[in-house]
């Protein structure tokens, strides 16, 4: 894929910032209901707790994950894209399911985080609700 | 045993063996080696409960993928995404850890889970590790108890729970402690036979329900999912059972002409026929008319073949004069063909069985009898008790059965069923045998037995015309001398006497 359909892809995502936020997402897709800890998961995609932790508010604030918790647990419930699936979210997943795709995507996230045009729909820097990527990706289609 | 209230599985075979499901509230240890279809019944489980029997069920997932078990499931034709997304299903990816834990919390959010979609069913993917297996058998008091938690968890909830346990060797002697907390342990296999793998699966026990014991053949299918095939020594109905009762009077002719004189005007409903002879003596010949004479009289007939694929047996029924394709189209005859290399014979039993149930035929011929013997060995009980089902199948459906068994001897025969020693179950025997006259081998024809009927056991000169198949030859009786006449009668070759005594005389006088 073009270097621009890559960065086209990711504006319309709008909501993913680091290579973490992918690679959770895609583990959400795989996985989109489960019961794990902070820590299970970030050792299972080998990024830190305080990264992941990260990620998942992301995830989570853009309303493309729940989470459940019940007081004394170490796990928590993580329910991905419950009832509506992102439009983008196939393009996504194809793209990421060749190494080279995966790379691509990594790559355009290091350069944004890096100083590259910010992500449309995020101008001051917080993440775009599901409502405000759902309307985002209607307008670009 | 009365059962109260069963959950089915759903899955093709295994409720019968089980008395129509088991018990609500059983929590099932499903046991076996890695490959053994562990995953897939489980699956299959949770999967007809929600589709079938309106008993949403939840999935727990440590290793295997969502979207690869969702993929696999749908290579058998399970919409597992369309469970979920009707609320019947959740698979949740977890681990053991986690799991363990809250299986023991009031406040779980997997039972939460559970309780709100109203689960029944739950299907545990790998529960090996959530105990310390590593300890020697005789000292896992702890690991016992701690399965005994999780049991006690699941039942709290009146979930009936399957419980995959992954087994490195087949347990022997002493159970292992999930064995004694389950109430039911089925046990699946992959077993080697020479170079072949067949599956088999087997209830170790089931509290508060009767089971058929044994291991049972299974196959998993595409588009169809599990299918399990009792052991064809398990009883079946009763019915089947009594199916010795003939019907004293209705005869089937044979459609060899000439043949129905020697046997009494044809076979008795329900009997069975072994035609014994050397390769290329005619017994297919006499099959084909067998199954010519039902398409004549209107009788579903069906041919099973072991030898022959059915092109095949339709050329060479054409080659004496009979066009079976019409009578196929026509739903009267079906000629089936069943490779015999590595036979997995609970699964060819149960497809013969169906035909029967389905098709109703009321002429069977099976081609052959010898090859069934040289592919289940006739050593072990193997052969015996699958010939013994399937005659007690066919007197069942009072079909009138012919089985061929090839002979190996060319001339003449030293037993009638050669290493099978299986003529006790049979009712009638036909010995076809080459004849040496001159230097021409003659085809000649003996009944050697039929039960409860009268039979000449004279050897009849058959013949086999191109595009007219094979007829018997009148022959004229001659009058017999008495046993007098003769000497050495038990030595196999008796011979004329020399001395003849005065009711000899009269007895030469008369001819």
């Amino acid at each position: 894929m073009e270097h621009e359909q890559v960065h086209r892809l990711l504006d319309r995502i709008a909501v993913l910032r680091d290579p973490c936020d992918l690679d959770l997402l895609l583990f959400f897709v795989r996985h989109p209901r489960a019961l794990l800890s902070s820590d299970q998961i970030a050792a299972l995609l080998g990024y830190t707790v305080k990264r992941l932790g990260d990620s998942l508010d992301v995830l989570v604030t853009a309303e493309l994950l729940s989470r459940t918790q019940r007081p004394n647990g170490i796990a928590r419930l993580y329910v991905f894209a419950d009832g509506v699936v992102p439009d983008w979210l196939s393009s996504l997943v194809e793209l990421a399911s060749t190494r080279a795709g995966r790379l691509a995507l990594r790559n355009a996230l290091e350069d944004r985080r890096n100083g590259e045009p910010p992500i449309r729909g995020s101008v001051d820097g917080s993440t775009p609700t599901r409502k405000a990527i759902l309307k985002d990706s209607k307008r670009t289609n | 045993m009365p059962i109260c209230d069963v959950v089915k599985t759903g899955i093709a075979g295994l409720d019968t063996i089980l008395s129509e499901g088991i018990p609500r509230g059983n929590v099932i240890l499903l046991e076996g080696a890695i490959g053994t279809g562990k995953t897939t019944f489980g699956v299959e489980f949770v999967y007809h409960g929600a589709s079938k029997f309106d008993e949403p069920g939840i999935i727990v997932l440590f290793e295997v993928s969502p979207d690869k078990l969702i993929r696999d499931a749908a290579g058998f034709g399970w919409d597992l995404p369309a469970l979920e997304r009707e609320g019947r299903l959740k698979i949740i990816f977890t681990t053991r850890q986690v799991f363990a834990q809250e299986l023991q919390q009031a406040d779980s959010l997997l039972l939460e889970e559970a309780a709100k979609m109203g689960a029944r069913r739950l299907f545990v993917d790998g529960v090996a590790g959530l105990v310390d297996d590593s300890a020697p058998i005789g000292l896992r008091r702890e690991s016992r108890e701690e399965f005994h938690v999780l049991v006690e968890g699941l039942q709290r909830e009146n979930l009936t729970a399957l419980l995959a346990l992954e087994l490195t060797a087949e347990p022997s002697g002493m159970s292992l402690p999930e064995e004694s907390i389950a109430d039911t342990v089925i046990r699946l296999r992959k077993e080697e036979i020479q170079r072949a793998s067949t599956r088999s699966l087997e209830i170790i026990k089931s509290r508060g329900q009767d089971f058929q014991m044994g291991r049972h053949s299974f196959r998993m299918i595409s588009n169809r999912g599990i299918e399990v095939y009792r052991r064809v020594q398990a009883p079946r109905r009763e019915s089947r059972e009594r199916a010795a009762a003939f019907d004293p009077s209705t005869r089937v002719t044979t459609g060899v002409p000439g043949l129905d004189p020697i046997v009494n005007g044809g076979y008795f409903l329900g009997s069975t026929t072994v035609v014994a002879g050397i390769s290329g003596v005619g017994k297919s010949v006499m099959a084909c008319q067998y199954i010519a004479e039902g398409i004549r009289l209107g009788e579903r007939s069906l041919m099973l073949s072991l030898d022959e694929q059915v092109p095949q047996v339709l050329r060479n029924a054409m080659s004496i004069g009979i066009d079976f394709q019409p009578a196929i189209d026509s739903g009267l005859v079906q000629v089936i063909y069943d490779p015999p290399q590595e036979i997995e014979v609970d699964q060819h039993f149960h497809k013969i069985e169906q035909i029967m149930d389905v098709f109703k035929p009321k002429r069977v011929v099976i081609d052959s009898l010898s090859t069934y013997a040289s592919s289940l060995g006739t050593d072990g009980r193997m052969f015996r008790d699958f010939f013994h089902a399937l005659v007690a199948l066919m007197k069942e459906h009072q079909v009138a059965a012919v089985y061929n068994n090839e002979n190996p001897e060319m001339l003449g025969m030293s037993s009638m069923m050669g290493a099978m020693r299986m003529s006790s179950l049979v009712d009638n025997i036909i010995l076809m045998n080459w004849i040496e006259l001159g230097n021409v081998f003659r085809l000649g024809l003996t009944v050697a037995k039929m039960r409860a009927n009268p039979c000449d056991r004279m050897t009849h000169e058959c013949e086999v015309v191109n595009g007219q198949g094979m007829h018997v030859l009148e022959r004229k009786m001659l009058p017999q001398l008495p046993f007098a006449r003769y000497g050495s009668l038990l030595s196999r070759a008796p011979e004329r006497s020399m001395v003849v005594g005065p009711s000899d005389e009269n007895a030469d006088n008369r001819r």
